[in-house]
């Protein structure tokens, strides 16, 4: 592993040699390109917002990802996550997104986990700069909220659901996720499903505010975006 | 434009406020405008504005007013609009997170989320 992650050291070397970031660097400069490919983020899920965070995260240049997912692409995933495709149903999405890393940005380490979330050996988490909830459902929020926390990392939670979407800066001591999600109550999504256009949004908004949290941007501030694409409307709520 | 003298020296502007929050002229003694604007700041004053979010609007409302004096908490707020502690998940008061139990005072503004989870 150790050699794959000196691979992204050697980009960050050459950084402004290299036109893959030539489009960051007007709002990176080379230092927040250089701080980016030395960073290590986790991206729990690689569903519908987790497969666009990979994506974005990739192509951004962020140099060591490890995306966990236990679960295989099927059919119900092709109308909203962007690392399904007709053959890859079946396929394990951690399999799958490593690939989609590789095509796209071989110049970063990407680690495929395919386990559930309470299996992750939590030495994972040693060494990340930033944990990416990308999850579906409660208790593996929660779960991962109480993980970020006992290692000290920031999270950046994201959910969808029909026409709206929450994203929330989250940094260690604060436990909205508990609050958010301790009941057993179900999510909109339920009911409203989860159309192609709100994944996307949604894991724009998280890695921007990801971004400014990895580059310093952002030190302590607990920030909760709600989004409501049928109304136009974005909330921002500091807490 | 109504500019209202404020106990700070500068004027508050209620060009906004809905024809509600207005009592008749025939309401107010003497009919005298400087008198009827105090008034109205008082009034305003009086009440916590509410506002909800994605599926709570449904039947509901988007946002609203409520006097100060019908409501002691987040809670409260909830059983005068018949709205079910489940459906919702996150409060914010002022744009501070916040709970059910938290104390809302005239002047607030109370923020309720539904519980939204699709990842």
């Amino acid at each position: 592993m150790s050699s794959r992650h000196n691979k992204g050291g050697q980009g960050s070397n050459k950084v402004s040699a290299l036109p893959r970031y030539s489009q960051n660097l007007g709002i990176l400069g080379i230092d927040g390109q250089r701080k980016l490919l030395s960073c290590k983020i986790i991206v729990a899920g690689l569903g519908g917002l987790g497969g666009h965070v990979l994506d974005i995260s990739a192509r951004l240049g962020i140099g060591t990802i490890a995306g966990i997912d236990h679960d295989v692409f099927d059919e119900t995933n092709l109308n909203r996550q962007l690392l399904s495709d007709e053959p890859s149903v079946g396929q394990p999405k951690a399999l799958v997104a490593a690939a989609h890393a590789r095509a796209i940005n071989s110049h970063i380490n990407f680690i495929p986990i395919k386990e559930k979330l309470e299996n992750v050996n939590e030495k994972l988490f040693k060494g990340a700069h930033l944990v990416f909830d990308c999850l579906d459902n409660p208790s593996s929020r929660i779960l991962l909220q109480n993980i970020a926390t006992r290692n000290n990392l920031p999270l950046v939670h994201g959910a969808i659901g029909g026409w709206y979407g929450q994203v929330a800066v989250v940094w260690p001591g604060n436990n909205v996720i508990n609050t958010i999600y301790g009941s057993m109550s179900k999510g909109v999504e339920n009911k409203l499903g989860n159309p192609s256009f709100t994944p996307p949004v949604a894991a724009g908004i998280m890695v921007s505010e990801g971004v400014k949290v990895l580059l310093g941007k952002n030190v302590g501030a607990n920030l909760f975006i709600f989004f409501d694409l049928l109304e136009d409307e974005f909330n921002l709520l500091k807490f | 434009m109504v500019r209202v003298p404020s106990s700070h020296g500068g004027s508050r502007e209620f060009e906004s406020l809905p024809a509600h929050h207005f009592p008749s002229q025939a309401s107010i003694p003497g009919n005298c405008f400087q008198a009827k604007h105090i008034f109205q700041r008082d009034k305003v004053m009086e009440e916590i504005e509410v506002r909800l979010f994605a599926t709570l609007q449904e039947g509901r409302f988007k946002k609203t007013k409520i006097r100060a004096d019908e409501v002691r908490t987040v809670g409260d707020i909830l059983d005068h609009f018949k709205i079910d502690p489940e459906e919702v998940a996150i409060v914010f008061v002022n744009r501070k997170h916040a709970s059910l139990d938290t104390e809302i005072r005239a002047g607030d503004t109370v923020s309720l989320f539904p519980k939204v989870g699709g990842g």
